[in-house]
């Protein structure tokens, strides 16, 4: 068994003709199309960014598609092409203003006594039809590295593993990164419903209820 | 288990990532601490809003067209 394992694993290797080619990349990577084109608009924040950065990634795809082994995971391999091209590539040719640092951000949340009571008690449809518009400005208006994983796990569904080989990070990395994301987010929530004029009715727990 | 260990176990229980072993835990926790069982409905509430409200961004339609057409170019 280990032999034909390992035969299999070289004939995958083996160069694929043009035909072979287009036939992989129409049956593994076009079927992502969508799920790719919403992470890149995710990460750009512009429809014109977005479909190019699409367009690159799959791009490179393509050129590259004798290294995509058939039966693995497609969309996390285009996934993870697609966040190398817009961390080295793509950022710096469309000239945007550097991000927020990660490292400056994450020793802002570091501290071993965040606030973990931070709560938004979202169990009545009232707050919740108040609330749902400014999730996605929420989102938006995070730094990059903690978009990317709430995009990742809350609206694409990978699992933290394959997050942390998406991302090159370790999974604790992929753990704590995650809550602090979700930390900042609810917190601009909580600001936001306080802007409305709503107010804690349990200061102890901070949770803001109706 | 004090409120951090909780609230670690929570995450991983809302994102399907504990072990087995943490869920047992986490559902003995919630079963006998209103406390905790409150956070635990409060942010699996918060949890699954903020997926729900995550939105989808449409695909242009030629963008398909357009990426074929490079690559039949290379």
């Amino acid at each position: 068994m280990p032999d034909q394992v390992s035969n299999q694993e070289k004939m995958e290797k083996i160069p694929k003709s043009q035909q072979e080619k287009h036939m992989v990349f129409n049956k593994e990577m076009m079927p992502h199309i969508d799920s790719m084109y919403n992470f890149a608009f995710k990460l750009t924040l512009s429809e014109y960014d977005a479909k190019d950065l699409v367009q690159e990634t799959y791009l490179k795809a393509f050129r590259f598609i004798d290294s995509f082994e058939q039966g693995t995971n497609a969309k996390a391999w285009l996934f993870k092409i697609m966040k190398n091209n817009f961390i080295n590539d793509f950022r710096k040719k469309s000239k945007q203003p550097a991000q927020i640092d990660y490292h400056e951000v994450e020793s802002v949340y570091n501290s071993e006594d965040i606030d973990e009571n931070i709560t938004i008690d979202l169990r009545t449809e009232s707050v919740q039809d108040l609330i749902g518009d400014e999730i996605s400005n929420a989102i938006n208006s995070l730094a990059t590295d903690f978009r990317m994983v709430i995009i990742l796990c809350d609206l694409e569904g990978f699992t933290y593993e394959e997050m942390a080989k998406i991302l090159d990070i370790p999974v604790g990395t992929v753990r704590s990164r995650l809550h602090r994301a979700r930390f900042i987010l609810k917190q601009k929530l909580k600001l936001y419903a306080e802007s409305l004029g709503y107010k804690s009715i349990d200061e102890d727990e901070e949770i803001i209820d109706l | 288990m004090n409120i951090n260990e909780f609230r670690q176990i929570l995450q991983l229980v809302l994102d399907d990532e504990a072990t087995e072993k943490q869920i047992k835990a986490f559902h003995e926790q919630i079963s006998k601490n209103a406390e905790y069982r409150k956070i635990y409905e409060v942010e699996q509430t918060t949890h699954l809003f903020i997926k729900q409200k995550i939105s989808r961004t449409n695909t242009p339609s030629n963008l398909i067209d357009d990426i074929r057409s490079s690559i039949s170019k290379l």
